[in-house]
Parts: C-alpha cells; sequence; structure tokens
C-alpha cells in the first residue's frame, strides 16, 4: 500500500516524476544560457554590431544557437528518455501489478 | 490593390469551404460515438500530427500573426530575446503533465479541466470552484479573439466590391438597432461573418472538427511564414545587408501638425491616412485621415510621424511624388529611449517611445523566459488537448513535433519583420497592419500578388484556431461540468446533444454581442486573462498530479491564491499606473508573483487544513 514513506506503485506515475525532474533541469540549463549570454553580450548599443550569417552575433549565440540545441535536446529526451505507459486502464492496472509484484 | 483584394477574397472563400469540409468529415466519424465524450474531446483518440498542429495553432493566436510582428517592427532584433522562452514550450508546456494528466483524466472519466481536479479530490466544490473561475478568464479571452478575427478579416477584404456592397446593405440594416448600431458596419459584417463561420464548424463536427481544422490552420502558418521568410530575404538582399541597414537606423520621432495648401481648397480636400510629405526639414507620414474644408488652407491637427534615418529620408525623397501638401509642425516627440541612437534595433533592450528602460530591460527578459513555458503549460485550452491523445507514444512524438515548428515559426518571423523595418518604413502609424500590408508588397512586388491571398491567411487561420478551441473549452464547463456534473447527472444523450450545440451557440452569441462595441483596452483584457488563467490552474494541477499529500482545499486555496495575487496586482497596476495592467513588483512579471501565490496558499492549507485521504492516494499514486 503506497505511503509518503513507501515508493508509489504506479510506474507512469514514476516515470513522470522523474522526467519532470529533468525538464526542469532543461528548462533552468537553457535559462542561465539564454539570459546569462544575453545580459553579457546584448546589452551593449554602443559597441559595433558583430554578425554572424548575418544575425547580431549575441542573438546566434545566445538565442539561435541555444534554441536549435534546445530543439536537438527536447526531441532526444522525447524519443530516447520518455518512457511509454498504456493508457487504458485495464492495461495500467496489469502493469501496476506486474511492477509491484 | 484590387487584384490582392480579389485573391485575398478568393482565399478566404476557399479556405471557409475547407473548414466546412472537414467539420462534415469531422461530424461522419463521430457517428456511433459516445456523444460527450466525442463532442467536448473526440474519444481521446488522436494521433501525433492532430496532436501537435493542434497544440500548436492553438497556441499561436492572433496575436503571433499580428502583434508579435508589429512588435519586432517597432523594437527590432531584442524581440529574438522576449520570445526566447518558446525554445522550450514544447517540452514544458507538453512533457511537465502530458502523461501524467492523460492518466488522471482516464481514471476520473474527465473530459474538462475542472472535472479532473473534482475527480481527483472527488469534490464538487474543487470542481465548481475551477469551472467559475476558467469561465470568468475564458470569456475575456474569447472575446478578444473574436474581436481580431473581425479585423483581420476585414484587414483582407477591404478593398473587395462585393464586400462593400455588403457593408452597404449590413449598415443600412441595423442603423435602428441599439447597441448594434454603434458598431462600424465593416467591422460588424466581418465580425458576423467570421462569428457564424466559426459557431456553425464548431457545433457541426465538436472537438474532432476543431482539431482537424486546426492541423489544416496549422499547415497554412507554417506555408505562408516560410513563403514570407524566403520574399523577404530575396527583396532585402540576404540577411547580412538586412541587418547591416538596421544597424543604422533611428527610431522615428511622433508628433503633432497640420497639412496646408499654398492656396485655398477649391472643394473639400480629403488626405488619406498613410500620406507621405517630404519638405525641406524632413520626411513626415500622417497617421490619420484629414480634411481639408473648401475655401480653407488648413486641416484640423493630425498625428504625424517624422522618419529620422538618413539613408531612409533619401529613398523616400526619391520615391515621394511632389505635391501642393506641406505640413507644419506644432509638437515633435522622441523616443524614451533610442532616439538618435544607432544600433539600437539590432542589441537589447530596443528602442522605446514609453520607457526610458527601452523595450526588454533584463529582468523583463528574465520574466518572459519564466512566463512563456509555464504560462503555456497552465493554459486550460491546452491542459485539454493533454486528455485527447491515444497514447504516450502520441506525446513524445508531437513534443518533437511541436519544438521543430515553434523553432522555425517564430525564428523566422523575427528575421523577416526586421528585414520589414528595412523594407517599409512608416508603419508605426498603424503597427497591426505590419503583416497584411508587408505581405501584399512582398507579393507585389514580387509579381505574384496572388500569393498575399495565402500569406495573409496565415494570421486568420492562427486566430479561428485559437476561437474555437476557447469556445469548446467554455462550452464543456457548463455543460459537463455545471449541468452534467451538478444538475441533472443522468441526463439523456439526447438532451446533453441539445444542450451542447446550445451552449456553444449561445456562448459565441453571447461573445459577439460583447464584442460589437470592444473596449479600448481589449488587448490589455487578453494579458489580464492569460496571466490569470495560468496563474489559477498551473499549481494546483501540478501538486494534485505529483503531490501525495495535496488536497481539495488545498487546491481552492491555489486557485484562489493564484487568482487573488492576479486581481491584486492589477487593482495595484490601475492605481499606479491609470492602465488596465498589473503592476510589476521589483521589475518582474506579474505571474512570476501569481505563482508565489498560489504556491503559498497551496502549502499552508496542505500543512494547517485535513489530510489527504488514504484511499485517494492509493487511488492515484
Amino acid at each position: 500500500m503506497p505511503t509518503e514513506n513507501t515508493p508509489p506503485s504506479d510506474p507512469l506515475f514514476r516515470s513522470s516524476l522523474r522526467e519532470l525532474k529533468w525538464i526542469i533541469v532543461i528548462w533552468l540549463a537553457n535559462f542561465i544560457w539564454v539570459i546569462g549570454y544575453c545580459w553579457l553580450f546584448g546589452y551593449s548599443p554602443d559597441q559595433p554590431i558583430a554578425l554572424t550569417f548575418g544575425i547580431p552575433s549575441w542573438a546566434f549565440w545566445g538565442i539561435f544557437a541555444p534554441w536549435g540545441l534546445a530543439t536537438a535536446v527536447s526531441c532526444w529526451f522525447a524519443l530516447t528518455q520518455m518512457r511509454d505507459h498504456p493508457l487504458d486502464l485495464d492495461a495500467t492496472d496489469k502493469q501496476t501489478e506486474a511492477t509491484d509484484a | 490593390m484590387p487584384e490582392a483584394s480579389n485573391t485575398a477574397l478568393m482565399t478566404f472563400a476557399i479556405y471557409t469551404l475547407a473548414v466546412f469540409l472537414l467539420a462534415v468529415l469531422a461530424n461522419r466519424a463521430s457517428k456511433g460515438k459516445e456523444f460527450v465524450g466525442e463532442y467536448f474531446l473526440g474519444s481521446r483518440s488522436f494521433g501525433v500530427w492532430a496532436l501537435a498542429l493542434t497544440f500548436a495553432a492553438t497556441n499561436a493566436s492572433g496575436g503571433s500573426f499580428m502583434g508579435f510582428p508589429a512588435l519586432i517592427y517597432t523594437h527590432g532584433w531584442t524581440l529574438a530575446l522576449w520570445i526566447a522562452g518558446y525554445i522550450i514550450v514544447p517540452l514544458v508546456s507538453m512533457g511537465l503533465m502530458g502523461k501524467r494528466l492523460n492518466e488522471v483524466a482516464r481514471k476520473c472519466d474527465a473530459l474538462t479541466i475542472p472535472e479532473v481536479l473534482k475527480g481527483r479530490f472527488e469534490s464538487s466544490r474543487v470542481g465548481l470552484v475551477a469551472t467559475s473561475l476558467l469561465i470568468f478568464f475564458m470569456f475575456f479571452y474569447l472575446v478578444a479573439q473574436f474581436k481580431a478575427g473581425g479585423k483581420i478579416l476585414s484587414t483582407l477584404l477591404a478593398n473587395e466590391s462585393y464586400f462593400q456592397s455588403a457593408v452597404e446593405l449590413v449598415s443600412s440594416a441595423t442603423q435602428n438597432i441599439p447597441w448594434v448600431n454603434q458598431a462600424e458596419p465593416d467591422y460588424l459584417v466581418c465580425l458576423l461573418v467570421f462569428s457564424v463561420a466559426v459557431i456553425v464548424y464548431v457545433v457541426y463536427g465538436g472537438f474532432r472538427a476543431v482539431v482537424w481544422t486546426d492541423v489544416m490552420q496549422g499547415i497554412v502558418m507554417f506555408v505562408g511564414v516560410i513563403l514570407m521568410l524566403g520574399l523577404a530575404l530575396w527583396q532585402v538582399g540576404g540577411l547580412t545587408n538586412a541587418t547591416r541597414q538596421l544597424a543604422e537606423m533611428t527610431p522615428p520621432e511622433n508628433g503633432i501638425g497640420t497639412v496646408t495648401l499654398s492656396s485655398p481648397a477649391t472643394t473639400e480636400r480629403s488626405v488619406e491616412k498613410g500620406t507621405w510629405i517630404a519638405q525641406t526639414d524632413g520626411v513626415y507620414r500622417l497617421a490619420a485621415e484629414v480634411t481639408i474644408p473648401a475655401g480653407q488652407v488648413e486641416s484640423e491637427p493630425v498625428d504625424i510621424l517624422k522618419i529620422t534615418t538618413a539613408e531612409e529620408i533619401d529613398r523616400l525623397r526619391r520615391e515621394i511624388e511632389s505635391s501642393d501638401l506641406r505640413l507644419k509642425i506644432e509638437e515633435l516627440t522622441r523616443y524614451k529611449y533610442g532616439a538618435g541612437q544607432k544600433g539600437v534595433y539590432v542589441t537589447n533592450p530596443g528602442p522605446s517611445p514609453t520607457n526610458q528602460l527601452g523595450f526588454l530591460a533584463i529582468g523583463s527578459a528574465i520574466s518572459f523566459f519564466i512566463f512563456w513555458p509555464f504560462g503555456a503549460a497552465g493554459q486550460p485550452s491546452n491542459m485539454v488537448r493533454l486528455l485527447s491523445f491515444k497514447d504516450t507514444r502520441t506525446l513524445r512524438y508531437s513534443i518533437v513535433t511541436v519544438g521543430i515548428y515553434y523553432g522555425v515559426i517564430y525564428l523566422a518571423l523575427v528575421i523577416i519583420f526586421c528585414c520589414a523595418r528595412v523594407l517599409m518604413p512608416g508603419m508605426e502609424i498603424d503597427p497591426d497592419r505590419t503583416m497584411p500590408d508587408f505581405a501584399t508588397k512582398l507579393t507585389v512586388d514580387a509579381g505574384v500578388p496572388w500569393l498575399a491571398g495565402v500569406l495573409v491567411a496565415a494570421p486568420f487561420a492562427a486566430v479561428m484556431s485559437s476561437v474555437d478551441s476557447f469556445l469548446l473549452v467554455v462550452s464543456s464547463a457548463v455543460v459537463r461540468d455545471v449541468y452534467q456534473g451538478e444538475i441533472n447527472q443522468h441526463a439523456s444523450e439526447k438532451r446533453l446533444r441539445l444542450l451542447s450545440h446550445l451552449v456553444t451557440v449561445v456562448v459565441g452569441l453571447l461573445a459577439i454581442l460583447f464584442v460589437l462595441n470592444p473596449p479600448t483596452y481589449l488587448q490589455d483584457l487578453i494579458v489580464f486573462a492569460t496571466g490569470g488563467l495560468a496563474a489559477c490552474f498551473l499549481v494546483p494541477m501540478v501538486l494534485s498530479l505529483y503531490w501525495k499529500k495535496m488536497t481539495g482545499p488545498a487546491a481552492i486555496a491555489g486557485m484562489l491564491g493564484g487568482t487573488m495575487t492576479h486581481l491584486g496586482l492589477t487593482c495595484w497596476g490601475y492605481l499606479k499606473y491609470q492602465e488596465f495592467r498589473a503592476y510589476e513588483f521589483v521589475g518582474l512579471n506579474p505571474f512570476i508573483w501569481d505563482l508565489a501565490g498560489s504556491i503559498i496558499a497551496c502549502l499552508v492549507v496542505v500543512w494547517i487544513g485535513p489530510k489527504a485521504s488514504r484511499r485517494l492516494v492509493e487511488r492515484f499514486f
């Protein structure tokens, strides 16, 4: 019987909670990169403008590059790290019993 | 531009026919299925493309294709940082709760978000509070989107002769009807056409039709943006050229002046909004239409825009045809941040006519990076889509699809409308027209005016895909949560079918009536409603799904805590700014304080209130 002190028995709940934690970590990494880089290099209108592929360099390295990487990480995470579970109730019960056993 | 306008009418006609066709197909596909589950949730049967594109299209409302381009045009590259939170929107808004929400909803047999909360705590009170707050906030959003739909359509059809005839007809038919006769006739026609189209296909096809049309609308948006990107880069001579020209630009000045003639007008002389006037002291554009009465040499004062970028002034002087119009300047106001400063359009915080700190101070950038992903996760219209997928594989592949979709759309929009700043000066007089005007300019200059209809269909599709979703969310709250949940639990399928259709129509008609004469602060209401919905639902829903100690009273406290913080900051903002906008305490977006209020309220009630039911913990964990 699940209580606050014992591991939960629903495998979908367990995997969802694990994925939630990783999603927060991925968001935080993006936050630090984007806000940190743009704050350091994107708030200087008096400096001569540097371009990368026609895009202001602060925007390329602070937004376009992390956007591409974040999309790649999202794809990787969704395709390889998120677990599949049956959603119809009979199958869920069977999977829970199997896991508990 | 009549040719472009005819094309726009054709595009709209084809587009509307396609929408109705999809509604008919959806109606056929729903035959033989339990009505309420099918009408409000498509029998939880949607696959990858349906889930991904309905999610993407519902999120990309009219704001993405009207307001966002206007902001890029006005403030430049800083909008890339403003929108950067969308980097992670698909993963956060779909992955954070998707699987778990779908599972809990199935266990409760829930079709709506209030029903999930009600079932999770087996408490009617939780469901009723959620339903009330959802209807309250959602109605503001619905009203605003109806207005946007009417406005976009009137832009599309402005020069079309059939449309003008319809306007005259409706104008004469409604001139004695109170309230209705206060609406501008062209807006009224477009609002009615738009609203009737949406209400009919939603009523006929239900959630399945909404999702299928969202898929089509999502494709229209994607194709429109890609075509515009190609045309814009080609006509501006490449992105490097555009950015270098943008770096040389300085913000315009706003002012007031009077239009004068060298000799008295023989008949009444009208000067159109947007008319350019070049004279020795500068190049100006009229921000409104003015009239010089017969026998006079001077108009009433009118808002004007003065161009300050040397290259643009030279170009405009060559292009503007000489005329007898002159402008007497009465007042000019420089931007509060960025005036006369080169490079301001390619760096942060971006120029601002009203804010001395610029458009996007670092505190605002931080706030938006939090608001976009978590605000999207907290929208009930997004959450309800997470109830509709058929298996977890669908969710995973949809995250991938939406991630790529958003990456392409939003970054492309930033580039396109930075190019628009270079190619099309003076749009500050009416920034919301930037998208349709730039689409028309690109296609006419490229010799393919017929393409304008396809490009301008994108914002129309965006608004339509949001309106249909919100309409259904509000209807489901009334029918499922209030009537079936609280009044008549054993209502027959026939009665539920009739009531669902009736409520959808009534909600739509109420929205139309309300928006006939929309208040001027309607855009602010959208911000109010979006922030309020996320503040109200995000924290209670996440804690309900993932925290075993969470209780029904704590969920109510969380919803009310977020809502009260939101209302409190809005009142504070109104008292401080005399505008309908929330106060930004220590420079942060009010959404962050709303979330804090909601979390604190939940934790306090969990701590001091009744403990979680062991039976419910066993059932859901």
